[in-house]
């Protein structure tokens, strides 16, 4: 029993590392009008631009010129500000992009930033990746306690994550986005500025992106360009739908239930014969699942719900 | 009172992280062994062929009667071929399972592991990452290990056969700037140099030009002995055959990539006739790998491949078994105390796990031969790979083995 906790706990730091993408990308895509898809693109950089600035020099068989060997603060601060970065700079020249066409783009850049890491080996050692990395106050606790610790860490940058977007959804900011998204027109002559601000949607869902790549970063003590392909984003998509797209309380859900409908089936003991068969059911059982979801509620399950002034300013 | 409660908190942990270990001691209880490979992602297709190396090791564990008279299970796990999906396999290996011991994960996951076996006392053994990563970072007191070579093994093998064997301490390197050839050309630079050979220069072809004269150009100005050719197959015809066409027949090493007919083809005959390409593999006629790939297609109506690292997966679960019986009991720390002992040359040479525990009993030392090669860990937990065929294209246009050498007492790294 004790052993099923460790796992779970496993299981909900991960999915406190996706709710964290997840709102962020509900504050671009649900709440605003930007549909991306290389929202992978800044988490790798933010787990890189930690890295770099934390991780120790490089040994004799890597290649990395960098490896600042700082304070971990310096790094969280780091992620978020490069991904904001990278964000700015895909911004220049994607927002001229209607919405598909900006999907596009998005995707692309993504595969971009991914071939940078694998060929820049000054940068990023490559292929073979930075490994070996830090977690926090790993020294300060038993080995046996370190899983909870990191789950704690993670619940609480999840935590961060829901009051800012939650507070910058109901803000101003947020009122002029949900507008850009309903109808842009309309918003122009509101006095909204369709490209500035979306450009600062697109930074700051960039930044808190960057933010939790950091956390991906402790949760695997290593970083490899393989972990940064368009299945992340893909992943962060279906847990968005299955939650509810819109919705900042659907992002927290549909990113549980994404992990745990993507580990249900190791819950089950099977011989190591049915073992192949088995896990090449997962996927099925996933698509399965999100299939369902679309029929029987297809605005997710907890769908975004209109918003009263009333209520509204009581968040303020 | 604070730090009683703490100390209680602590005790209930440590009493967690012991429970599945003292579960596995219980009599009649079976003793799991985990295989934690990508049976989805990346990997997928060379999954369910490890499963079965691994399924054939349970079996016959448990026909010469278990370890230590417990039944053996074996708990496949995926790892969806990525760092964080290991992360989750191998949690619930350790924690919902209690395995002592996992076998499988690749090169990622098994670095991402490193300290997850370490605090956790659960040796991890790869029987595929070939990443230079673990070259220095595993071995008793680490729990990290791996049966098969390091990536930078080959290197060696190429320098040591060139220095060896071909007297070459001279060499002039041309090489495609691809991802494969860069990094075999790399490892074997580092192995030719460390064990004193001198590069001359190395030339670098840019994939996918139809012409490389001033290459050949530049190749020509060192009046080469030999030259070692690192390339894929279009630009490497391109190449050998634009050298030809300008009088030049200089003898050519290769990488695996050219050692193919194909490239014979291609070429012609008449250019590349000569060329040596040094392969290391199986003792093919050796007996282990003899009784292993009989039982192996008995069992599944199909043979085992080299390089597909069935035997390797089948070696990792023996010697970690065999650990488990001389260390007396069915613990991560036994394994890893004992792993590299129950393979290690001067102890009664044994094949099998039942020949290995009747040696055990009678007080022997044993020396765990496997399907794959001799499995003796270096302090790093690397091993070799025991046989290395030197190939040469003849005059008639085929690949033929014009010698063999034994590898196992060349540097695993």
């Amino acid at each position: 029993m004790d052993g099923l906790l460790i796992f779970a706990t496993s299981m909900v730091t991960l999915a406190a590392i996706y709710g964290m993408v997840c709102m962020a990308l509900n504050l671009e895509a649900g709440v605003g009008p930007l549909w991306d898809l290389g929202i992978v693109g800044c988490f790798g950089v933010g787990g890189y631009a930690y890295v770099l600035l934390t991780a120790d020099p490089a040994a004799d068989y890597q290649s990395y010129l960098f490896g600042f060997g700082l304070p971990m603060w310096v790094g969280a601060i780091g992620a978020a500000t490069a991904a904001g970065l990278a964000a700015w700079l895909i911004s220049l020249p994607t927002l001229r992009l209607r919405k598909e066409y900006f999907l596009i783009v998005t995707l692309a850049f993504a595969e971009v930033i991914r071939q940078f890491y694998a060929n820049e080996e000054w940068l990023t050692n490559g292929v073979a990746g930075i490994y070996g990395l830090d977690q926090p106050l790993k020294q300060q606790f038993a080995p046996g306690d370190y899983p909870y610790v990191l789950m704690a860490l993670c619940l609480a940058g999840l935590a961060a994550t829901w009051a800012l977007t939650r507070q910058l959804s109901k803000s101003p900011f947020g009122r002029s986005i949900k507008a850009l998204r309903e109808n842009e027109a309309l918003a122009i002559t509101a006095g909204i500025e369709p490209t500035a601000t979306s450009r600062r949607l697109y930074v700051t869902a960039g930044a808190i992106t960057g933010f939790a790549g950091m956390f991906f970063v402790w949760y695997n003590t290593l970083i490899v360009p393989g972990q940064f392909d368009s299945d992340f984003t893909f992943f962060i998509w279906a847990a968005l739908i299955i939650g509810g797209i819109g919705s900042q309380r659907g992002a927290l859900v549909g990113a549980f239930v994404f992990i745990l409908l993507h580990d249900s089936l190791r819950f089950v003991q099977v011989s190591g014969e049915m073992a192949v068969a088995l896990t090449s059911l997962r996927t099925a059982l996933v698509g399965l699942v999100l299939i369902l979801i679309l029929r029987f509620r297809p605005d997710g399950l907890f769908p975004e719900r209109p918003d009263r002034m009333t209520k509204g300013s009581r968040h303020a | 009172m604070l730090t009683a409660s703490r100390r209680a908190t602590l005790a209930l942990l440590a009493a967690t992280a012991l429970a599945p270990l003292s579960v596995a001691a219980q009599d009649g209880e079976p003793i799991k062994m985990g295989l934690l490979v990508g049976f989805t992602g990346d990997m997928g297709p060379w999954a369910p062929a490890l499963n079965n190396a691994a399924i054939l090791a349970v079996e016959e564990i448990n026909e010469a009667g278990g370890i230590l008279g417990h039944p053996v299970e074996l708990i496949s796990e995926d790892n969806t071929s990525t760092v964080d999906g290991a992360m989750r396999g191998a949690t619930r290996l350790v924690n919902v399972e209690g395995v002592p011991v996992i076998i499988g994960p690749e090169s990622d996951p098994i670095v991402a592991l490193r300290s997850f076996a370490v605090d956790n006392q659960v040796p991890i053994i790869s029987t595929s990452a070939g990443t230079e990563a673990l070259n220095e970072a595993g071995g008793t007191g680490t729990y990290i290990y791996r049966t098969n070579a390091s990536d930078s093994f080959l290197g060696v093998v190429h320098a040591k056969m060139l220095l060896d064997e071909m007297d070459q301490s001279e060499i002039i390197m041309v090489v495609e700037n691809l991802e494969g050839t860069t990094s075999a050309a790399n490892t074997f630079k580092a192995a030719y140099e460390r064990l004193g050979g001198t590069i001359i220069d190395e030339v670098v072809l840019a994939p996918g030009q139809t012409n490389y004269q001033s290459e050949v150009r530049t190749v020509a100005g060192y009046e080469p002995d030999m030259i070692f050719l690192a390339t894929g197959q279009t630009t490497g015809v391109a190449f050998v055959r634009q050298a030809y066409q300008r009088g030049y027949d200089w003898d050519y090493w290769v990488t695996a990539e050219l050692q193919s007919p194909d490239f014979v083809d291609a070429a012609g005959v008449e250019i590349v006739a000569g060329a040596l390409n040094p392969v290391s593999s199986q003792v093919e006629d050796s007996e282990s790998w003899g009784r292993f790939s009989a039982a192996y297609s008995a069992r599944f109506d199909e043979a085992p491949e080299p390089g597909f690292y069935q035997a390797e997966t089948y070696d990792a679960f023996m010697v970690a078994a065999l650990a488990m019986v001389a260390g007396g009991e069915a613990t991560g720390a036994a394994v890893d105390a004992n792993l590299t002992e129950v393979a290690t040359p001067g102890g009664t040479e044994v094949i099998s796990f039942a020949d290995g525990v009747a040696a055990l009993e009678a007080g022997e030392e044993i020396n765990y031969e496997g399907a794959s090669g001799s499995i003796n860990f270096n302090e790093y937990g690397n091993v070799t790979i025991p046989a290395t065929r030197l190939l040469q294209i003849s005059e008639d246009g085929t690949w033929e083995t014009i010698m063999m050498v034994d590898s196992t007492e060349f540097p695993a790294n």
